[in-house]
């Protein structure tokens, strides 16, 4: 009996309440990754756009955060795995937090519809005298890495492979950092 | 050049700079504001060397009239290219990649080019635009140039979350021997008590931080930690940041010899142990060998514990925070979940201890579990 009363902490934590600690964990965690990792377009009519594929229900989440970040602009997001397009702003005059079902392949078209609304209701442009190139970032991000001190083990640490889609550039640099030989072929040779 | 070609040149000219974006207090404006700082700061990706990449980190320009021997944009290197952004560049650069959701903020550094008060002045143009034309409300941390300008740093402050200035050398005569053309009491020691200062009344958010390179003329660990110990207690330094000393090629000392890693890394954990683990000053001080640097053959934390055998071993039962964390294998968390937990209740079990995430291998000859210590060779 009295052995029986002893708390045992690997007994504690085996409880129904640790599982739901460790779903509410990985929730926050998918979304914490969603705000970080989500690269987003920017359209000139304050408009930001982005494409997301969650596992678990925290697009909500991760659009309320986008939109206090960006309180003037408007910001829309693809959820690609359920086709959803989900829309938020926190614009006084464009107030709005919605979502609806789009068809397959019709995600474009969408854009475009909800530019031109946002032409018309708004006066204001976000236009930049800099124009955007994609090289920009992996320019900076190749810039900021230092050779001597390749450590792959920390890096896949911080930002698990399987995490990253092959359209990241960080995923072609991983790549080519853990490659130990370099690509030789016969005309080296000759 | 363009801008992508300034990008590349500026941006690899503050790989060597570490900063992060840190907790600020900052509270973003309500209304009209693009973006707001991460409650706790946060990595948007990551280098293969491991290091994140949260903030654009870029000099404004390369050019620079101070002679470090270690540094690639000094006069005394041998080659270079000179560029330079312009602010509006640079302000709408910073604005593309944080509306993109690309960075955090933004790290800001520059040459000294002409004298400090030029420099400051290019920082201040860009941070006008980025702050008052473009609303910008992301997180940023800007470099002092040493002998600036006491109204120059004001101005720097009420921009930025963070600042830093850079001490390069714990010692003045090493300082002497890296570089002719700055004075280190004047120039460098001289703004640091006024940058504490202006955190003192309340205007920097988020602290105030410096960074040294190690080893480049010679200093010992001792000289890194009676400095760090000073600036802490007397400068009200955040942190200290540590790079070891690499040489660079087309610098005066690239035929010098690079400082291994894990010294780095060893000042770091020392830095740790002084701020977070509550070790006091004279306690670290015996860890220091007889050449003035800690031995790298053994981890500090295990060395003070074979040193100090009379302290261990710990009963992790009957046991405070202070007792807990100077265990080997027994990080911060560790020994803040058994603290609380052994509060009311009891670990009895190896097992159970495991699952605090104790690095049980190490822990085990400096603690007891219900009265029983590790007795056989079998766990070594």
């Amino acid at each position: 009996m009295e052995q029986a009363n002893k708390f045992c902490y690997s007994a504690w934590k085996k409880k129904k309440q640790f599982l739901v600690i460790q779903i509410m964990e990985a929730n926050f965690g998918e979304a914490h990754r969603l705000k970080v990792f989500t690269r987003l377009q920017l359209f000139p009519e304050m408009l930001l756009f982005g494409e997301i594929s969650p596992r678990a229900e925290v697009v909500e989440n991760v659009l309320n955060f986008f939109a206090y970040r960006f309180p003037t602009f408007v910001i829309a997001l693809h959820e690609k795995s359920s086709e959803k397009f989900w829309i938020a702003s926190r614009r006084k005059d464009f107030s709005i937090f919605a979502s609806k079902q789009i068809e397959n392949n019709s995600i474009n078209e969408t854009i475009q519809n909800l530019r031109k609304i946002l032409a018309q209701t708004f006066e204001e442009r976000m236009n930049l005298e800099v124009e955007w190139s994609e090289d920009f970032f992996s320019t900076f991000y190749d810039s900021q890495f230092i050779e001597p001190r390749k450590n792959l083990k920390i890096a896949n640490h911080m930002m698990p492979s399987h995490f990253l889609s092959k359209e990241l550039h960080e995923f072609h640099a991983m790549k080519a950092a853990k490659r130990t030989k370099p690509n030789t072929s016969l005309k080296q040779f000759v | 050049m363009n801008t992508l070609e300034k990008l590349k040149v500026l941006g690899g000219g503050t790989k060597w700079d570490i900063c992060t974006p840190a907790e600020t207090t900052r509270v973003p404006k309500t209304e009209c504001r693009v973006g707001a700082p991460y409650e706790a700061g946060v990595c948007r990706s990551f280098t293969p060397d491991g290091r994140c990449v949260s903030l654009l980190k870029v000099l404004n320009t390369n050019s620079c009239v101070h002679d470090c021997k270690y540094c690639v944009h000094s006069t005394s290197s041998k080659k270079k290219t000179i560029t330079m952004f312009e602010p509006k560049e640079l302000a709408d650069l910073t604005m593309q990649m944080y509306l993109r959701n690309y960075i955090e903020g933004v790290f800001l550094s520059s040459g000294v080019l002409g004298n400090s008060e030029i420099a400051n002045q290019k920082i201040i143009d860009t941070m006008e635009i980025l702050r008052n034309k473009h609303h910008f409300q992301g997180y940023v941390h800007l470099k002092i140039m040493p002998g600036s300008d006491k109204e120059q740093i004001k101005q720097l402050i009420e921009f930025s979350d963070r600042v830093s200035l850079n001490l390069e050398s714990p010692t003045k005569s090493a300082f002497g021997e890296l570089c002719s053309t700055k004075d280190y009491n004047n120039d460098v020691l001289k703004r640091l008590r006024w940058i504490n200062d202006l955190k003192n009344k309340g205007e920097i958010s988020s602290g105030f931080t410096t960074q040294m390179v190690v080893g480049a003329a010679g200093e010992t660990d001792k000289d890194y930690l009676n400095t760090m110990w000073s600036m802490y207690k007397e400068h009200g330094l955040r942190r200290a940041y540590f790079s070891a000393f690499d040489a660079c090629a087309n610098t005066p000392l690239e035929n010098g010899k690079s400082i291994p890693l894990r010294r780095e890394n060893f000042l770091y954990r020392i830095d740790w142990m002084l701020r977070f683990y509550k070790f006091k000053f004279h306690e670290l001080k015996t860890m220091i060998g007889d050449n003035g640097n800690l031995p790298l053959n053994i981890d500090p934390k295990l060395n003070f514990a074979l040193q100090n055998p009379d302290k261990f071993p710990v009963d992790i039962n009957h046991s405070s925070f202070d007792e807990l964390i100077r265990v080997p294998g027994i990080g911060l968390a560790g020994a803040e979940k058994i603290s609380k937990f052994t509060q009311h209740h009891k670990i009895q079990t190896i097992d159970e201890l495991k699952e605090f995430g104790v690095r049980y291998k190490e822990a085990a000859p400096f603690i007891e579990v219900e009265g029983s210590r590790q007795s056989s060779l079998r766990g070594f």
